[in-house]
């Protein structure tokens, strides 16, 4: 592990993060770091194990996974908490933000108690202290009407209300780490842009760090500092956004840059102007190739690539054998 | 040229349930009179929000719903208030492709028996054996593929196996209803490419009913915005995102997130504000 992707100062450490099923390993050996105030964006598409990732630093795994590894925060490993432990954290000092609100939130409680729940288990306030902080919350979340909100229940809402109720009840303890699993990836385009301005700004007015998970790099690039692709349950590929996105070392990831720039840059499309694309499908999660995990899709891989290969760089880390650039 | 496919002045309203004993119930008005004409070839891309009507839309034009006011015209013949028995040429000359394809496979029929039930249903002349085996091909799916249900498929190839279904009767036109959306990056270009190839060796028209602009851009000639059951702006794809005069099509193109648009603020501050 390189020295760039562990900031002195971690405010999140993860280290070698397995997620196993009793047959397949699903995460395999995730580490990553996150300073205080940070913002990283985790990238991947669906089975790359990325909202698993976040499950289990956040200690939510489903009952037939497992997880191992280490997880750090503030000089404590949440991994060895017991779930009582675990619970004064989750929620307090590190939040979660889900990518389905409408599942996320309970449909039988008001929006107001939801909100207060939080505050009055974490923070011991009482009900009307608990409210006009609700009330608060809300109005920052720029809810139209907020002590109306309240009283409404989730299906009331619009999905950007509800998701903005989500983001309320995550920052009602100022946590120190917000972690968003897709929160805008339901959401039309001009909702999309609203929330994540929304959560650019609050997220700097609590100097909270980020972790925003998501299968779309346009919306990272302008929300995060540094970005980890995952693929197959590893990280392939990470580094400043600005290095990763403007020169890609990893094959997958230059793929899927070309493929989601095509449609906007027409200089990207090949002389039949079709969009460049990466041959082959995902495998579903635990069915990925021994070695390393893209080369059954990449149009590079050798023998050598039936091992496994390190991630390794110099801040701007690759795991390829035939990284794009030459050797790291 | 006289339209292939045309809505005219098309209005539905759906009633909303009751809420009271003393009120009428209320009403949704999904369209409120669009005007859209699709030239025979062309690819019209229909992009608009949730609740724009969009997919009102695309079902009126292949005859899954009627309108409240208006008509839909399909090679110049209105297709509006007729039986089911005289559509005979609009199911075969219109077909469809849906979002979600878990959703509009029959997960109990077998990927051949699914694809070949239009040909059956409409009674194609022909070898439906032979006509099967030319679809699978021409989507890309692996031979033998026909003996499979959906659930073995992963989301990319059960698009293919819906779009196979949608070319089998040999439409004229093709609407897609957010074909690409439920995909994943990686396999959404390779089915875009798809539509794109198959649209020239069938000389197919293509309606693309999308909130993906990005996708509408790269896929349409020509493209429509819809917005609260209203066309509010329609030309060609180039003008319309290069110089687009109304103010709701100004806000969508700038809510989209490009990477070279977040990129250069990144390392400092984000780019969004």
């Amino acid at each position: 592990m390189t020295a760039a992707l562990r900031p002195a100062t971690a405010l999140l450490d993860v280290e070698d993060v397995r997620v196993t099923t009793a047959d397949t390993t699903i995460v395999d050996g995730v580490s990553f770091a996150l300073a205080p105030g940070e913002r990283v964006g985790l990238i991947g598409e669906s089975g790359s194990g990325k909202s698993l990732t976040a499950l289990a630093v956040m200690g939510l795994l489903p009952e037939e996974l497992r997880a191992t590894g280490r997880v750090t925060f503030d000089g404590r490993d949440l991994m060895a908490l017991s779930d009582r432990e675990l619970g004064s954290v989750r929620g307090d000092r590190i939040a979660m933000v889900f990518q389905e609100p409408m599942t996320a939130l309970n449909p039988l409680m008001r929006v107001g108690r939801q909100v207060t729940e939080t505050l009055s288990l974490h923070r011991g306030l009482r009900r009307s202290a608990a409210d006009a902080r609700a009330v608060e919350l809300l109005t920052r979340v720029e809810l139209p009407d907020p002590e109306s909100a309240m009283r409404a229940y989730p299906h009331q809402l619009s999905g950007g209300q509800r998701q903005r109720v989500m983001l309320a009840m995550a920052l009602a303890c100022d946590p120190a780490v917000l972690i968003c699993d897709e929160p805008t990836t339901a959401l039309d385009v001009t909702v999309q842009a609203r929330m994540l301005r929304l959560i650019d700004r609050l997220v700097d007015e609590e100097g909270s760090a980020l972790l925003f998970i998501t299968h779309d790099l346009a919306v990272v690039s302008g929300l995060c500092q540094r970005v980890l692709v995952m693929y197959g349950g590893r990280i392939v590929e990470s580094g400043a956004t600005i290095d990763v996105f403007a020169s890609p070392r990893h094959h997958y990831t230059a793929g899927l840059l070309d493929a989601s720039a095509a449609t906007t840059d027409a200089r990207r499309l090949d002389e039949r102007s079709r969009l460049p694309i990466i041959p082959g499908t995902v495998p579903p999660a635990g069915h990925f190739p021994t070695g390393c995990v893209f080369r059954t899709r990449c149009a590079h891989a050798t023998e050598i690539c039936e091992t496994v290969p390190v991630l390794e760089g110099d801040g701007h880390d690759v795991a390829c054998w035939h990284p794009i650039g030459g050797p790291v | 040229m006289s339209p292939i496919l045309e809505a005219v002045d098309l209005v539905r309203d759906y009633r909303l349930p009751r809420r009271s004993f003393r009120h009428p119930p209320g009403v949704r008005h999904a369209l409120r009179g669009v005007a859209l004409a699709i030239g025979a070839g062309e690819r019209v891309g229909v992009v608009g929000e949730s609740g724009s009507g969009k997919t009102t839309l695309g079902r009126l034009l292949v005859g899954l719903d009627y309108p409240t006011a208006g008509d839909v015209r399909f090679e110049g013949e209105s297709i509006v208030g007729r039986r089911e028995r005289e559509l005979r040429h609009l199911r075969r000359g219109v077909q469809m492709v849906f979002q979600d394809p878990m959703g509009s496979l029959d997960p109990r029929m077998t990927v051949g028996a699914i694809v070949a039930e239009p040909l059956a249903g409409l009674r194609a002349p022909g070898d439906h054996a032979a006509r099967l085996a030319a679809l699978l091909d021409a989507v890309g799916l692996p031979a033998g593929s026909a003996r499979r249900y959906p659930h073995q498929f992963s989301g990319g190839q059960r698009q293919r196996i819906a779009i196979a279904r949608a070319l089998a009767p040999s439409p004229r036109v093709l609407i897609a209803d957010e074909p690409v959306s439920a995909l994943d990056v990686s396999v959404r270009a390779q089915v875009l490419n798809l539509l794109l190839d198959l649209a020239d060796d069938l000389q197919l028209t293509v309606v693309f009913v999308s909130h993906d602009l990005s996708v509408v851009r790269f896929l349409c000639d020509r493209v429509a915005v819809l917005y609260q059951g209203e066309i509010v702006e329609q030309g060609l794809t180039a003008d319309v995102y290069e110089r687009p005069q109304h103010e709701y099509t100004r806000t969508l193109l700038a809510a989209v997130p490009t990477i070279e648009g977040g990129l250069p603020g990144v390392t400092v501050r984000p780019a969004s504000r």
